[in-house]
């Protein structure tokens, strides 16, 4: 396995890697779920190199991560925003966070909370199962080689949501 | 930010990050979930050097995310097996391949099929809201300080006020 080809490599978690698998494009990500848009801002709020940024930028526009969309024509400044495929990225991103949230923080507690606007309370996220809605543990689930072409998964059928004891 | 003070940024996913963040753990957590645990069939599945490899898992037992379990006395073998913590990794491990399921595969399709033993299904990963068991989109999650927080930079940015985006007007938060 070598690190410029792993676009290649037949594992959906490696192609995902070729795309976002370093640290501050993962960083970049996170802050653009926190609506940070701009070079000047991601650059202040993350201490990243000019050019740095400028590369991992440039990168995720050409993966189609985020797009480039003009904000004042005069002075030709543009702001990143994420596409459709970026905004798929927020499971990976809520994940890492809910895994730091439980083994990361100090006695101060979790740094950030994340109001559910839906329902409008505090919530953890939980991974489930499409199908069945339960959450999914890695002892429940067994992987297998797709044949060719096999199609996704079905969709579960629409069900009453099942809440779950939270924790603070 | 520096990398190396990244586990002492107050947020939890630089925290996380500094653990997980870099290609050849998160290949080498997704090995360990499927049941590999020796060192040199890391090495052999993955093509990593040795010491590369030496050096991750060293950290990642280092972080409690993997444990070594003797296997063999004389000469001395181990295996390296996920902990709670590491297997509480899953979530994540699994959100990265699904959107590579979503993005990346050709018209071959998906490379791999997930089956919960629960339900008998074939399935994708679902963020659900632990409150009210809706899915959790980007959009319908606000950000707000927590008890641990003390640092405003980890909250978002405010939005601006008007498309042209001057920055005075960008104070006014968007909540």
């Amino acid at each position: 396995m070598e690190w410029d080809r792993l676009e290649d490599e037949f594992c959906s978690l490696a192609r995902t890697l070729s795309v976002v698998g370093d640290r501050w494009t993962l960083i970049i990500l996170r802050d653009c779920f926190r609506k940070v848009r701009r070079f000047d801002d991601f650059r202040e709020r993350l201490g990243i190199a000019p050019h740095v940024l400028s590369a991992r930028l440039k990168k995720l526009v050409a993966a189609g991560v985020l797009r480039r969309v003009v904000y004042d024509d005069r002075l030709n400044r543009h702001e990143y925003v994420l596409t459709d495929k970026g905004l798929d990225l927020h499971p990976v991103v809520m994940a890492m966070v809910r895994w730091g949230d439980r083994h990361m923080t100090d006695d101060r507690g979790r740094p950030v909370r994340y109001r559910h606007r839906a329902c409008g309370a505090l919530f953890d996220p939980v991974t489930v199962c499409s199908v069945c809605h339960e959450p999914v543990a890695a002892r429940d689930v067994t992987a297998e080689p797709a044949s060719a072409g096999a199609p996704p998964p079905e969709a579960g059928p629409p069900r009453a949501p099942r809440p779950e004891a939270s924790r603070p | 930010m520096r990398w190396n003070d990244l586990q002492q940024e107050n947020c939890s996913f630089a925290r996380t990050l500094a653990v997980i963040g870099d290609r050849w753990t998160l290949l080498i957590l997704r090995d360990c979930f499927l049941r590999v645990r020796r060192f040199e069939d890391f090495q052999e599945r993955l093509g990593i050097g040795r010491g590369v490899l030496t050096e991750r898992l060293k950290k990642l037992t280092d972080e409690d995310v993997l444990v070594k379990v003797p296997y063999q006395t004389n000469p001395p073998r181990h295996d390296y097996r996920l902990t709670q913590k590491g297997i509480d990794l899953y979530p994540v491990i699994m959100s990265i391949v699904h959107w590579g399921d979503l993005h990346t595969v050709g018209e071959k399709g998906r490379p791999v099929l997930h089956q919960h033993l629960t339900c008998g299904h074939t399935f994708d990963p679902e963020l659900r809201c632990s409150e009210c068991g809706e899915l959790v989109e980007a959009r319908s999650v606000r950000v707000l300080p927590g008890p641990g927080g003390d640092n405003p930079i980890h909250l978002p940015m405010p939005e601006p006020a008007s498309a042209a985006g001057s920055v005075q007007a960008r104070a006014v938060l968007d909540d």
